[in-house]
C-alpha cells in the first residue's frame, strides 16, 4: 500500500510580504528562508510517515507541483522520513488555478500506481482556498475524508478516521482508496534529522512534466484583478486611572459597556 | 574563494533555528531563574542529531562538518546560553575524545547512548582546586589494581557532571609528576565512590550545572583508559583546541541574540520624537555590534573550515575564541546600554546574556592563555 503526501511550498510564516503595483514579493531576513513547507503539510508528511512506521504502508511518497525551487519542500519531506519524492514541473504553466492543479495532482497520484491513501493539509497558507483535497478526490473518483484528526484503523481495504468538526468528532469508516485532508490535532510533526537532511540532499528527485502526465492546463479561470495591502489598522490606547483597583475595574467595565464591547 | 554555505549547511541552520525558537528560547528565562537544566528540549535533540554532531553515523551520530557544528552551537546559544554551553560541552568535551581517541569497543559501548539521547550527557573533568590553566599540576590519581583503576582526588568546575552519563577524567596514572604521566579514564557517574557535589552558584549560565566531583576509591575497569596511557595532556590540548571554536560559537550566538533584541528595541522605543535607533549614539553602537559579530563569525568559520580541510587551525581557533569572547562581552554590554534601565532588569533577556557571556573568556582557555598560545605560534612561524 502506497501513501502519497501532497506538499506545497508557501512563503514562510515569518516572511515580510510587500505589495507593489500588483506584484507580491516577500523576504525573510530572520530565518533566511523565504519559502517553506506549507505548515499544514508538515502534519501531512508526519502522518504519511506514521502510516509507514505503524500501519504497514510500503512507501510514503511526497509530491509537489511547482517551480524548480519547490523541490526544497520535497527534500524536507525526505529528511523527515518519506521514502521518495516526485516533483511535477510547472514549466509552461506558471499560472494555474485550483481546478487544474487538482487535475495535475490526481494524474500524478494515478501515475504513482497502487496508492491507497493520498493526503493534503487542510489548506495552504498562501492561497487559503482549502478546496484541494476535495477537488483531487473528485478528479480521482475516490472518497474524500476532510479535517481528519486521527487515523484509528487501516485495513487492507478500509480506513477508520476521526474528523474534527465544529460540533465534535465524527468517527467514520470509508473504503480505500481515499483522499484525506488533515488538521493539526492529528500529530506533532517531527524535526528533520541531520542524518535525514544529508540523505535527502543526496537523493535524486525525479521531475515529471505535464506532458508526462498527459494533462493540459488552461488559462486560470480566476483572475486577480487588483492586489493591494490592507490599510494599517489604527488604534489608540487609554490608560484607566483610579484611586483603587476596584475603582479602576469599575471605570473599565463602564467604558467597555459604553463602547459596546460587552 | 566562496563565502556561501552549502545547501546542506543552510538546511541544518534552518532546522536548528526553528528548533531553538520553538523548544529552547521560550524556556531560557525560566531555566536561568530556576537553575534547571532543559531536559525536555535535550531529549528531543537526540533524534535530530544535536547530541552527536561529529559522531559517525554508524554510532547514531549526525557526523556533520565543523562549520555545521559551529552553526548549531551558535544557534542554540542565541536562544539560551545555558543550554548552549551544556550541549557544546557534551559534544566537544564529553563525546569528542571518545570519537577521537576511543577504541572500537569504547565507541560501541558509549557513543550510541551519548549521541542519541538514550542516556544522559557527557562530561570532561580537568580542573582541580590547585590546577586550572596549569594542567601539569593535576593531583587526582588512578592506580591500576588488578584489572581495575582505583581513582582518588578532587575536581572542580566540571560542566555537566550532575547531568552526565560519563565523566572523562584527566588524572595521573603513574607516580611521577609532569606532563607525561597524565591519562584520560572514562568514569560512569553511577560508579560507587564518585561523589558529585551540588551545582555551583554562578554569575550566569544557571541552567547549565557545574559541579565539584570527588573520587573516593572509585573503581572502573582497566579497559576504561581512553587513548594512550601518559598521553592525557596531549589529548586534552587537542580537545581544547577544537573546543575553542565551540566556545567562540557560543559567544557568537549570545552576541547575535543580544544584537537581535537590541535592533528590535531600537526600532520600537522612541525618545525625543523618533525611534532611538535613529539617534546617532545608538546607531553607532548597533553598527559596531553588527560589524564585530560579522568579523567573529568569519573568524570562526575560517578556523572551522581549516579544521575540516585537515589543515593546522590551532592559532586561528585561538584567535577566533579570543576575539569572539571579548566581542560578545562588548556587544552584550552595549545591548544593555541600548535598553537603558530595562536592560538592567531581569525582565529583559539582554541582562541574562551579559551574565552568560562572561564565562566565555575564562572557560576552555582564558583570554590570557590564548594570547600566550597565539604568541607562541607567531614566534615559531
Amino acid at each position: 500500500m502506497k501513501v502519497v503526501v501532497c506538499v506545497k511550498q508557501t512563503p514562510s510564516t515569518t516572511a515580510t510580504i510587500s505589495v507593489n503595483d500588483n506584484v507580491v514579493t516577500w523576504e525573510d531576513t530572520g530565518s533566511g528562508k523565504p519559502n517553506v513547507v506549507n505548515p499544514w503539510d508538515e502534519y501531512t508528511i508526519e502522518e504519511g510517515i506514521r502510516l509507514k512506521e505503524n500501519h504497514g504502508a510500503t512507501e510514503t511518497i511526497a509530491l509537489t507541483f511547482g517551480s524548480a525551487d519547490s523541490v526544497d519542500v520535497l527534500r524536507t519531506g525526505l529528511a523527515m522520513g518519506c521514502t521518495s519524492a516526485v516533483h511535477i514541473s510547472n514549466e509552461g504553466a506558471e499560472e494555474v488555478d485550483a481546478l487544474d492543479t487538482a487535475a495535475v495532482l490526481a494524474a500524478a497520484i494515478e501515475k504513482v500506481e497502487d496508492v491507497k491513501v493520498a493526503m493534503c493539509g487542510k489548506q495552504a497558507i498562501d492561497g487559503d482556498s482549502g478546496v484541494m483535497p476535495m477537488l483531487v478526490a473528485r478528479k480521482l473518483g475516490w472518497t474524500p475524508l476532510t479535517f481528519v484528526a486521527a487515523i484509528n484503523e487501516i485495513t487492507e481495504d478500509s480506513i477508520t478516521v476521526e474528523r474534527l468538526l465544529e460540533n465534535g468528532r465524527q468517527v467514520i469508516t470509508a473504503k480505500l482508496p481515499v483522499v484525506m485532508s488533515v488538521v493539526k490535532e492529528i500529530n506533532e510533526p517531527r524535526y528533520p534529522s541531520f542524518m535525514g537532511i544529508r540523505k535527502a540532499n543526496r537523493a535524486t528527485v525525479p521531475t515529471w512534466s505535464l506532458d508526462d502526465l498527459g494533462v493540459s492546463v488552461s488559462a486560470p479561470r480566476v483572475n486577480w484583478q487588483k492586489i493591494y495591502s490592507l490599510p494599517a489598522r489604527e488604534g489608540s490606547v487609554e490608560m484607566i486611572d483610579g484611586d483603587s483597583m476596584n475603582d479602576k475595574a469599575k471605570k473599565l467595565v463602564d467604558k467597555l459597556f459604553e463602547e459596546k464591547v460587552i | 574563494m566562496n563565502f556561501e554555505l552549502t545547501a546542506e549547511q543552510r538546511e541544518f541552520r534552518h532546522v536548528v533555528r526553528n528548533f531553538v525558537d520553538k523548544e529552547i528560547k521560550p524556556r531560557a528565562k525560566s531555566v536561568d531563574e530556576n537553575h534547571e537544566f532543559n531536559w525536555e528540549a535535550t531529549k528531543k535533540m537526540g533524534p535530530l542529531g544535536l547530541l552527536g554532531l561529529q559522531v559517525p553515523e554508524e554510532f547514531g551520530g549526525a557526523d556533520v562538518d565543523t562549520i555545521s557544528t559551529t552553526i548549531a552551537t551558535e544557534e542554540i546559544a542565541r536562544g539560551c546560553g545555558s543550554t548552549g554551553l551544556a550541549i557544546s560541552a557534551h559534544n566537544n568535551l564529553g563525546v569528542g575524545p571518545i570519537v577521537d581517541f576511543g577504541s572500537e569497543a569504547q565507541k560501541e559501548q558509549w557513543l550510541p547512548i551519548l549521541a542519541t539521547g538514550q542516556g544522559k550527557l557527557g562530561c570532561l573533568s580537568l580542573t582541580e582546586p590547585g590546577a586550572g590553566s596549569d594542567l601539569r599540576s593535576i593531583k587526582t590519581t588512578a592506580v591500576l589494581n588488578g584489572d581495575e583503576w582505583v581513582i582518588n582526588g578532587s575536581k572542580m568546575w566540571a560542566t555537566n557532571a550532575g547531568i552526565a552519563e560519563t565523566i572523562i577524567l584527566l588524572c595521573r596514572t603513574d607516580g611521577a609528576e609532569g606532563s607525561r604521566t597524565l591519562s584520560h579514564i572514562i568514569v560512569p557517574t553511577e560508579t560507587p565512590g564518585v561523589i558529585i557535589g551540588p551545582p555551583e552558584r554562578k554569575m550566569g549560565l544557571n541552567g547549565s550545572p557545574t559541579h565539584a566531583v570527588t573520587f573516593d576509591n572509585a573503581r572502573v575497569p582497566a579497559d576504561n583508559l581512553l587513548g594512550h596511557r601518559g598521553k592525557g595532556l596531549a589529548q586534552t590540548l587537542a580537545t581544547l583546541t577544537k573546543g575553542r571554536i565551540s566556545i567562540g560559537s557560543l559567544s557568537l550566538g549570545l552576541a547575535q541574540g543580544a544584537y537581535d533584541a537590541s535592533i528590535k528595541y531600537a526600532k520600537e522605543r522612541e525618545a525625543f520624537g523618533k525611534p532611538i535607533g535613529q539617534h546617532q549614539a545608538v546607531a553607532f553602537m548597533l553598527a559596531d555590534m553588527a560589524t564585530e559579530i560579522q568579523a567573529a563569525r568569519h573568524m570562526l568559520y575560517w578556523a572551522a573550515w581549516l579544521k575540516d580541510q585537515g589543515k593546522p587551525y590551532a592559532k586561528e581557533a585561538g584567535m577566533a575564541k579570543l576575539f569572539a569572547t571579548d566581542m560578545s562581552e562588548r556587544v552584550c554590554r552595549n545591548a544593555i546600554q541600548i535598553h537603558g534601565g530595562y536592560g538592567y532588569s531581569s525582565e529583559f533577556e539582554v541582562e541574562r546574556m551579559y551574565r552568560d557571556t562572561r564565562l566565555m573568556s575564562i572557560g576552555e582557555g582564558t583570554s590570557e592563555i590564548l594570547r600566550m598560545v597565539i604568541g607562541r605560534h607567531l614566534m615559531a612561524e
